[in-house]
């Protein structure tokens, strides 16, 4: 069953198609990939779905309810939360305070507050200011701010980008734990191997228009995708 | 800071005995109204700070407010006949409403930072200039006096300074009062000033939380107009609305510490007596030379304390008093 229905999707900044006619599924359950080149509009997308932008055009369906147009806090709670691809915090608490103040719409308890703490692994750097985190902590700090929200559906945006390949795999089984736990997630990433590593399924888009839709290795076989990332002259 | 209840309640506790003791001293009347004048400033920038530092939104124009309250309680005395006490409580509720409509266009539309701050400095103009063009409503730039009525608490009309002392300090605690209660609804506040966005994506219905705090910092600042018509008996749209008024209320704030629950309250027993010294002093030879010194401490404190002077207290008192934020 689709959890969240994108039909028809376009968006535009001036001339630009950020967006165009998109169409896609998200089946309950399944850990969603949507890559693309630079500037293919997988961030618009998710500001898109999540309400930061309003589309232009088209529909979000999210269990079976029309939330096209919904202002971001709505839209949250609703259960679809969303990560930041420029990290974004209360800067000057503490990371503890943070996931405090997330968790009051829902009620979660300070015992899941500090459970999910520990699940991103953050316990070391609980009474920390969020100003004063590296940036995988800051990733991590998004991902329990998203998980804090107690979502249906969690939108992460390229959380591995910038990562180490140890951290990122840390990270890759943080989010493979979340997904055992009953959370559907659709993952934008720009490395492929994160992609293959852990999704059913993925989606190509660029310049806007999805490209190609299936599992992972048939996705990267396809004479498309090889053109998009790669140039024409790549493309057998 | 659940255990830390008692270690709250105490220093605030002694500090209310002391605010209530002050008048038992036999004061001079002119060191009483500084006295006053203190508390006063340190009640409307504390109403100020709910908006300005709390929710992080720059108003500079709440002037408007404190104008609307002043002469609300001024058009219900003279007009209806209504007992000053009553009309401070529906001056609060007139300057809410009238927030509504900067308010509601500004945060509705996203106006943020600088431009929102822009609207609310032209809004608080705009008032002006309408009540000095009513003349017939509203007395126009000679302002208005309030009448001589019997004395009494209801009237809110005292021979001496220290029943007036006595009603503002009563204010001030009413203010601090309901914003220690606040709980949640502070916090959600805390979180629209750190970031918009991540507000937004955790739930917070951001729109509606910053409405609530302008309603809330100008139910109070109206009152403190209304106070201050009563105290003074007069007004004038100048003083009423003036860039002036406004920016008192933030210079404080920002001077004594506006992200801390007792910086506006410092900034006020810092600024306000240097302030009246100032005024007393330079101000009949070099007219508002009090506001170039004003001006040199904010840049100075700008400068080396951007969290005020409550970041110097901080170490010292922190963990006795309500935390900040």
């Amino acid at each position: 069953m689709a959890l969240l229905e994108v039909r028809n999707l376009s968006k535009r900044f001036g001339g630009l198609w950020a967006l165009k006619n998109v169409d896609l599924d998200v089946i309950d359950g399944e850990i969603l990939g949507i890559i693309g080149p630079n500037g293919a509009g997988k961030t618009t997308l998710f500001n898109c779905i999540s309400g930061y932008y309003k589309p232009d055009s088209g529909k979000v369906i999210f269990q079976s309810r029309d939330i096209t147009g919904l202002p971001p806090f709505k839209i949250a709670q609703l259960g679809i939360a969303r990560t930041f691809q420029q990290t974004k915090a209360f800067n000057n608490l503490t990371v503890l305070d943070n996931l405090r103040i997330a968790a009051l719409y829902r009620g979660t308890s300070l015992d899941d507050v500090l459970e999910i703490i520990k699940l991103v692994g953050l316990e070391g750097r609980r009474d920390s200011l969020a100003s004063s985190l590296t940036i995988l902590e800051r990733k991590r700090l998004e991902l329990a701010r998203a998980l804090v929200i107690k979502p249906k559906l969690l939108l992460l945006d390229e959380v591995m980008a910038g990562l180490k390949p140890y951290e990122a795999d840390e990270l890759l089984d943080v989010i493979l734990r979340i997904n055992k736990s009953g959370v559907t997630i659709v993952i934008v990433e720009h490395v492929m191997r994160t992609i293959k590593k852990v999704c059913n399924r993925v989606i190509v888009l660029d310049f806007g228009v999805k490209i190609a839709e299936g599992r992972p290795e048939e996705v990267m076989k396809d004479e498309k995708v090889i053109k998009a990332y790669l140039g024409e002259e790549f493309a057998a | 800071m659940r255990s830390l209840r008692l270690n709250r309640i105490i220093p605030i506790s002694v500090m209310l005995l002391t605010a209530y003791l002050i008048p038992v001293i036999q004061l001079p009347p002119y060191i009483m109204h500084v006295f006053i004048l203190v508390i006063m400033w340190a009640y409307l920038s504390t109403a100020w700070n709910i908006l300005g530092g709390t929710a992080g939104q720059l108003s500079l124009g709440h002037a408007a407010f404190f104008g609307i309250g002043a002469y609300t309680t001024y058009f219900l005395t003279v007009w209806f006949g209504l007992p000053p006490l009553m009309n401070l409580l529906i001056s609060g509720l007139t300057a809410s409403l009238l927030s509504v409509v900067i308010g509601y266009p500004c945060f509705r539309y996203g106006l943020r930072g600088v431009y929102f701050t822009l609207a609310t400095i032209a809004f608080a103009e705009i008032m002006k200039d309408l009540f000095i063009y009513l003349r017939d409503l509203t007395g126009g730039s000679l302002g208005v006096w309030m009448p001589v009525l019997p004395e009494g608490i209801t009237t809110l009309y005292f021979f001496g300074k220290e029943a007036y002392y006595y009603v503002m300090t009563t204010l001030y605690v009413v203010l601090v009062v309901i914003i220690g209660v606040m709980g949640r609804f502070r916090e959600y506040l805390l979180a629209i000033r750190e970031d918009e966005d991540v507000s937004a994506s955790i739930g917070i219905n951001v729109t509606r939380y910053k409405l609530l705090a302008l309603m809330i910092s100008s139910f109070f600042v109206g009152v403190g107009g209304a106070y201050y018509i009563c105290y003074f008996r007069y007004i004038n749209p100048y003083t009423a609305f003036g860039l002036d008024t406004s920016l008192q209320m933030a210079l404080i704030s920002i001077f004594g510490g506006m992200y801390s629950f007792w910086g506006p309250l410092i900034g006020s027993i810092i600024l306000t007596p240097i302030g009246e010294y100032l005024r007393i002093t330079l101000g009949g030879t070099y007219v508002g030379s009090h506001l170039l010194i004003y001006g040199l401490l904010l840049i100075l404190i700008i400068r080396f304390l951007p969290k005020g002077i409550y970041s110097l207290l901080e170490p010292i008192y922190g963990r006795y008093l309500v935390r900040g934020g």
